[in-house]
């Protein structure tokens, strides 16, 4: 996969995110929702930081699309907490791609390797099964 | 759009070929010479969290640790001796351990071996909050 497919897959990956935070803190109060709105946060920073690696490169970024189907129903906080590690999964998922598709060294690759390592932590605080290789295929 | 998926695919993005896009083998063997290092001392370290689990009495993070340092291409020695460690210093060797995994993980060469040495980094890091 080249860098440029890698941080298009990225960015697509950091968009589904983005809606499902949406929806988890839709289904969250207190400080479980005010912590969703902060993973949110940091996520629409990673989606624009993508995109912004992606503009450099000449490329034009590719929207997001309008709405995701949700892997299963969420309807309650178990659910809206269980979707929540999903998304920081598939996140881990999309920075081990990216990490592998970036040159040594390259300001794709410092930021891939510490998102990697912040949606592991942030899937385990939602209560995933810690993995012991996160974001492998 | 779609339903659920492998662990990358996560909300829609399965439609978007990401699928089976990382060819990802674990095993160190055909890395690239000039990693050679980082892997070595990736290795070393993961023995030594072996060893320090095993000593603390943490055998499910020892396991967890043996499946790094396969990974890593690496085989378990009998350790020398290890004064039982607190696992408050686990702690703090995991995170410590994480910061060179990820700094090693930005500069290897090969993109599997980044990408292996990132994923343990980050266990590593989440095993430290535990």
């Amino acid at each position: 996969m080249s860098e440029l497919s890698a941080l298009k897959s990225a960015l697509a990956a950091e968009q589904a995110v983005v809606y499902g935070y949406g929806v988890v803190g839709a289904h969250l109060s207190g400080a479980p929702r005010r912590h969703a709105m902060d993973r949110l946060t940091k996520h629409q920073t990673r989606r624009d930081e993508i995109s912004a690696l992606i503009t450099a490169s000449g490329a034009v970024p590719p929207g997001g699309l309008p709405a995701y189907r949700l892997p299963f129903p969420v309807d309650d906080p178990a659910a809206a907490r269980r979707l929540a590690g999903s998304l920081e999964d598939g996140a881990a998922g999309a920075a081990w791609d990216l990490v592998a598709a970036t040159a040594s060294r390259s300001p794709a690759r410092r930021l891939a390797v510490g998102w990697l390592a912040d949606a592991a932590v942030a899937a385990s605080r939602w209560g995933a099964p810690p993995a012991p290789f996160p974001g492998r295929p | 759009m779609l339903t659920h998926l492998s662990r990358r695919s996560i909300l829609g993005l399965a439609a978007l070929g990401l699928a089976g896009c990382k060819a990802g083998s674990s095993a160190a063997s055909g890395r690239a010479e000039p990693d050679a290092a980082a892997l070595v001392a990736a290795r070393s370290s993961e023995a030594v969290l072996v060893a320090a689990c095993m000593a603390t009495g943490l055998a499910g993070e020892a396991v967890v640790h043996r499946q790094h340092l396969a990974a890593l291409g690496g085989t378990e020695t009998v350790p020398t001796t290890l004064n039982t460690p607190a696992r408050s210093a686990v702690r703090a060797l995991l995170r410590d351990n994480a910061d060179k995994l990820r700094s090693a993980a930005t500069g290897a060469v090969d993109g599997s071996t980044a990408a292996l040495l990132a994923s343990i980094a980050a266990a590593h890091e989440v095993a430290a909050r535990e």
